[in-house]
């Protein structure tokens, strides 16, 4: 009679929990610490690349503040802007959710609140499409030297317009871009998921990608009341 | 058995990760949605000066703490993660701060350099391109014309 040696043995355990650390960690939790350091230092570039956007806020604030608080109240709707931090705060917190479902091998949860939170980002981008972007380039509301928008009877536009329309549209391009980067890793998370990848002693990607999202989140935080509300 | 192979050989087993009630994360939603109300309310009134922008500030940073301490688990992670986070807003501070006291003090070295950064002229030049390809002004003439705004 023949036996396949241990290591050929047929492990039927799920794969978060075969999951074994890459050879040059002393351990999982090691590797799992050195993965989430890694993404701070990854987001606090991320910060640093939106805070010229805030930059460029600031100061062309500093120097027109009447004109952005025409503009943003004529370009720019509140209650989108409001429509899109509310879709964004409940996925950050089914994100949060899933982190936890994952320690808590709550395989079924994991996966709804993954493809929700998912979800969310795609109902995030369509109304900034459809509500927004859509509009806007129709009507020439664009940045900068491709401002063509005539003006109406409601608005005539300053000359600084175009330059709120520049700070809008690379903020909130930019954001968007992160948005859809993070609806396609939950959605792969998401598929993992299915394939049990996840679980108390191995959801690494699922910790990290929930660091990003929120991060995305974080900016939109402070992008809503500066762009939408200019106080 | 050194210490470190000890380490290695239980490592697997030893470490706990914080795991968030659902009621806590459920609570910490809610409140962000509040902050949120609050900064469309606190923006209806106007209080002067730069309070408003301060006071929309203020609410976005408290927002922000909240998710950075217990979505994103800084609260009960290794104290590295958040120093990571407060040496970067170090940077972003130090960046617009001396950025904002450049530009905005720049007429009491040189009167010549104070007003604007720039002074774009495209507003005006989209309004002339319109005159000329419809044949009338939409601010002043826009009745009628169909203009959705």
């Amino acid at each position: 009679m023949t036996t396949l040696p241990a290591d050929q043995k047929v492990d039927s355990r799920p794969h978060w929990e075969r999951y074994k650390h890459q050879p040059h960690w002393r351990n999982n939790e090691d590797e799992f610490q050195a993965a989430k350091l890694g993404m701070w230092l990854f987001l606090s570039t991320e910060i640093l690349l939106f805070s010229g956007m805030f930059c460029a806020y600031f100061i062309l604030r500093m120097f027109h503040p009447e004109a952005f608080f025409e503009a943003s109240r004529y370009y720019l709707n509140w209650k989108i802007g409001a429509l899109n931090t509310v879709v964004l705060l409940i996925s950050s917190f089914t994100v949060a959710m899933s982190v936890r479902n994952a320690q808590l091998n709550q395989q079924g949860w994991l996966r709804f609140n993954l493809i929700f939170s998912g979800l969310c980002g795609v109902v995030f981008l369509v109304v900034k499409l459809v509500f927004e972007y859509a509009p806007k380039l129709a009507k020439g509301e664009v940045p900068g030297g491709y401002f063509a928008y005539p003006g109406s009877p409601a608005h005539e536009p300053s000359a600084y317009d175009p330059l709120f329309l520049a700070v809008y549209w690379v903020a909130t391009a930019i954001h968007g871009l992160h948005v859809l980067i993070g609806v396609l890793l939950l959605f792969w998370l998401a598929w993992r998921a299915y394939r049990l990848h996840f679980g108390p002693k191995h959801y690494t990607a699922v910790e990290n990608v929930g660091l990003y999202w929120h991060i995305v989140d974080l900016i939109w935080i402070f992008l809503f009341p500066l762009l939408y509300l200019v106080p | 058995m050194s210490a470190i192979e000890s380490h290695a050989a239980h490592g697997d087993h030893e470490h706990k990760h914080h795991v968030s009630s659902w009621q806590f994360l459920t609570g910490v939603l809610v409140t962000l949605l509040i902050l949120t109300v609050v900064t469309v309310g606190a923006s209806r009134i106007d209080l002067g000066g730069g309070l408003n922008l301060a006071l929309a500030l203020a609410i976005a940073c408290v927002k922000a703490g909240l998710v950075c301490a217990f979505f994103m688990h800084l609260a009960h992670d290794k104290p590295f993660n958040t120093v990571i986070l407060f040496y970067c807003l170090l940077a972003v501070g130090c960046f617009m701060l001396f950025t904002v006291i450049d530009l905005g003090s720049r007429d009491r070295v040189d009167p010549v350099r104070s007003g604007t950064v720039v002074d774009p002229p495209m507003a005006a030049q989209a309004r002339e391109n319109y005159i000329a390809e419809h044949g009338y002004d939409p601010v002043t003439d826009g009745h009628g014309h169909g203009d959705d705004h």
